[in-house]
């Protein structure tokens, strides 16, 4: 296959031709194994990823040196990782047609019968049509789509349109969604600490002397202790550093061994098996 | 670290790991499944299911943002369970996802949860949506759903980054009761700040285990317990050798001891 | 003191809140007098000097520099990869720019553009941008022994063997030092998979909501130096000695902080205000009854 691609040249509309065909094969194939009865679609899943879970256990711990050439690194099974990772970059990029299938469907159904806010579907929707052309225009036409001058002012480029999509719109509301968190955390932080218990005053006390510690208002507070020294300690950002250091760093790390230990096991259980049927039916 | 040989001790200890998981997953099918101890947050489950059954409004299901990745599977178990209480009431979920390759795994999760609870008819495959794979603009609508839908629980489980904040935030206005599980250590004081209450670190991979009483997942969590504590013993000879390498002078013992801390060395 | 005061300083409305936290930030961006000083912290100066030493240490001093961020983190990246990329330049140091967002490609060549003019830096020569990698876990992984076969091309598709700035750059050998501007849990795939086999060295740069990640590896020395969001850009423009973004913001975060605190406090005196009313009214009502 990867012959076939680099054989045709991209301006050929042979390549798109089979571009086409693979990626309706691909569509082919999952059809096919969803029309699959369960009962041998169970054992072809687990097979699957087995081999897939395998490959990557087995790369790991096969010494580096093993049926290479000396000076090369890894072992035998490593030249191949890029083609197995790429396998499950395909699989998954089948599943944004799915997801974009999702939800254009469901906002153009809220559109379409007026249902409670429908106005918001419709602006998604022109947002979506709007962004994935000026994004395809501005990655293959460069600036050459020009549109030409309206009531005495310049003509603008699809890259105008693309930049102003771009920084104007997507950036500006995603900058603008971010800064929430700093409005959020006010209310929330009013909201939540209470002096209740001596746990609670011990963490408000933390969380105040790490906050002074983080910004320049800490430092100027505590300015005039010494740098050096035993009444160095007191100043807010040595006090935040210990905390964050001595205290927090590790009980950081107890729960993180926790949690790899949680990670480890369920991809034990998922390469193995052993949860047949928990996502999808009943044990 | 590339391969186990660039240092064979951590790979071999990863190994002995493995087994022991291995090993207290197949007693536990084979024999008496162990029992393990009641976490705290999943009582507020049920309370939660009820709650909304009563307000008449429905629940939220959110599986984090990372994709399709052990947390957010580890949160669709646990959804499955929770969507077979829903299901049982007769009321509503809605699962929210962040990546196209969860909807189908989600909606195969919903829809067995209600048909296994013998209520096929109430699922509804538009409840399974998929809002954005940008992190903020999927904040924005969860948010929306939240604010436009009422809910009446929310569960936030999976990898959560800066949007925690926000979506638990948007929910305690609404007076939802909230649930979270995140494998995102910076994010539990957000979770913690917002919602009622929050399951904390491994208590996240137990829930599921508690949740089904099932063999597999019983036998992990012991499985896990006692890694834990060979990661504990570790640590603890580590910590002595440490003391051992700085107070004692140069001799057999220092060498074997600075030898022990090498092993596990990055 | 009556109980709807008590109750009343525990229940600020939050929409007030926001119209203070607004007008604070807004007096502290717009007036540029309303600066207070700032004292580099610890980890800002381990930073500052881990790319210090590995710009001076003898072999390659190609850095790579990972942008995890998109436009939504720019309040405390983009004054992050500004201060960086500063220093970077100062020190005459040739780098590239990795980016696993798709956004970040755009928002990385906004900034190199405008210090390149400034400190004669030329794109392909001094600098490069790799461009958007899909698949981060597989580009880590195989930058370790292939940079140029991994990444094969800048975010213009041109082949990479075509910039001098790549002659000598094959493998994470050649690379004097990592810098990782993120906002994300990144920390672990550079560590685990590219950094930890050769023991480059590793500045880390999250937003301060991530920052508490990386102390763990502070210790271990796996982790060099922590830039840690906007107080790091301020802290490292003070060692760079200029006055940028994080120098401005660092001041509006202060006094955003110093509101927390002070709600806090007012939260705390309602909240034993109304449990000592409370209790005062419970005891006056048990002697009444007696």
């Amino acid at each position: 296959m990867r012959t076939l691609f680099h054989s045709i040249p991209h301006t050929h509309p042979l390549y798109y031709v089979a571009l086409l065909a693979t990626v309706a094969a691909g569509i082919g194939i999952l059809a096919l194994l969803q029309a699959l009865p369960t009962r041998l679609r169970r054992p072809l899943i687990a097979l699957v990823t087995f081999l897939g879970g395998l490959y990557y256990a087995a790369e790991f711990f096969i010494p580096t040196g093993w049926g290479v050439h000396k000076g090369v690194d890894g072992n035998f099974l490593s030249p191949y990782f890029d083609k197995v990772a790429n396998i499950s970059s395909v699989l998954g990029s089948f599943s944004i047609g799915l997801g974009v299938f999702s939800l254009i469907g469901m906002h153009l159904r809220i559109a379409s019968r007026r249902r409670e806010s429908w106005g918001f579907s419709l602006m998604l929707l022109i947002s979506f049509v709007a962004m994935t052309i000026f994004t395809l225009l501005n990655e293959y036409a460069g600036k050459s789509v020009v549109i030409p001058s309206v009531a005495g002012h310049s003509s603008i480029t699809n890259h105008d349109i693309y930049v102003v999509l771009f920084n104007g719109g997507l950036a500006s509301l995603d900058s603008a969604m971010f800064a929430l968190i700093g409005f959020f955390i006010i209310s929330a932080s009013y909201r939540a600490f209470r002096i209740r218990s001596v746990e609670a005053t011990l963490l408000m006390a933390s969380a105040i002397i790490v906050m002074l510690g983080q910004v320049t208002l800490g430092s100027w507070l505590t300015g005039g202790l010494p740098s050096h020294g035993p009444l160095a300690f007191f100043r807010f950002e040595n006090m935040s550093e210990y905390i964050l250091v001595h205290l927090n760093a590790p009980a950081q790390r107890a729960v993180t061994f926790g949690l790899a230990l949680g990670v480890l096991a369920t991809s034990l259980r998922l390469w193995l098996s052993l949860e047949r049927g928990l996502y999808f039916d009943q044990e | 670290m590339e391969h186990a040989s660039d240092h064979w001790s951590i790979g071999i200890f990863v190994a002995v790991l493995s087994i022991i998981i291995l090993y207290k997953i197949v007693t536990a099918q084979r024999g008496k499944p162990p029992t393990i101890r009641r976490i705290a947050g999943l009582n507020a489950i049920d309370e939660a299911v009820g709650r909304a059954t009563e307000m008449g409004r429905p629940i939220l299901m959110v599986p984090g943002i990372g994709g399709l990745d052990i947390p957010a599977l580890q949160a669709l178990n646990i959804f499955g369970y929770i969507g077979r209480s829903v299901a049982r009431f007769g009321n509503r979920t809605i699962l929210a996802v962040a990546d196209p390759q969860l909807v189908g795994v989600g909606e195969e999760v919903i829809r067995d949860a209600y048909t296994s609870a013998g209520r096929p008819e109430l699922f509804n495959a538009e409840d399974v949506r998929f809002l954005s794979d940008r992190q903020f603009a999927f904040a924005s609508g969860v948010a929306g759903v939240i604010e436009r839908e009422k809910v009446a629980a929310s569960f936030l489980m999976g990898a959560f980054f800066a949007e925690s904040l926000i979506i638990a935030e948007v929910g305690q206005r609404v007076g939802a009761i909230q649930v979270a599980a995140t494998n995102q250590f910076t994010q539990l004081p957000f979770f913690i700040a917002t919602c009622d209450y929050v399951l904390l670190g491994d208590e996240f991979y137990a829930a599921s285990a508690y949740l089904s009483k099932n063999p597999t997942l019983l036998g992990s969590i012991v499985g896990q317990d006692y890694a834990k504590l060979l990661i504990l013993i570790v640590v603890i000879l580590g910590t002595l050798s440490a003391c051992g390498v700085l107070m004692l002078p140069a001799g057999h013992v220092h060498d074997l001891l600075q030898r022990f801390m090498d092993l596990f060395k990055s | 003191m009556d109980n709807n005061v008590w109750q009343k300083l525990q229940s600020i409305d939050p929409r007030a809140l926001y119209v203070v936290v607004l007008v604070m930030i807004s007096a502290s961006i717009v007036l540029p007098g309303l600066t207070l000083p700032i004292i580099p912290g610890q980890q800002s100066k381990d930073a500052f000097n881990a790319v210090v030493k590995a710009a001076n240490t003898p072999g390659s001093k190609f850095m790579l520099v990972s942008g995890w961020w998109s436009a939504s983190t720019r309040g405390e990246n983009d004054p992050q990869t500004r201060a960086i990329l500063t220093h970077l330049m100062r020190l005459h140091v040739p780098f590239g720019v990795l980016s696993f967002d798709p956004q970040n490609p755009q928002l990385m060549d906004n900034i190199e553009t405008s210090l390149a003019q400034k400190y004669g830096y030329v794109y392909g020569r001094d600098y490069i941008n790799f461009g958007y990698q899909v698949a981060p876990a597989q580009t880590l992984k195989g930058i370790v022994t292939n940079m140029k076969g991994t990444l094969k091309t800048d975010w213009h598709s041109k082949p990479l063997e075509t910039f001098p700035v790549m002659a000598n750059v094959n493998s994470i050998k050649d690379v004097a030092a990592v810098i990782d501007i993120t906002p994300v849990s990144s920390l672990d795939a550079w560590l685990g998979l590219v950094v930890q086999k050769y023991h480059t060295p590793f500045i880390y740069v999250p937003t301060a909501v991530m920052a508490p990640e990386g102390y763990p590896y502070r210790d271990s020395g796996q982790v060099a130096g922590i830039v840690i969001g906007v107080k790091g850009a301020g802290d490292y423009e003070t060692l760079l000695g200029v006055k940028m973004q994080g120098t401005q913001v660092s001041t509006a975060l202060s006094m955003v902080y110093a509101l927390i605190i002070l709600l806090v406090i007012v939260g705390n005196i309602g909240y034993h205000g109304a449990r000592r009313a409370a209790a005062l009214q419970a005891a006056g009502e048990g002697r009444g009854q007696s």
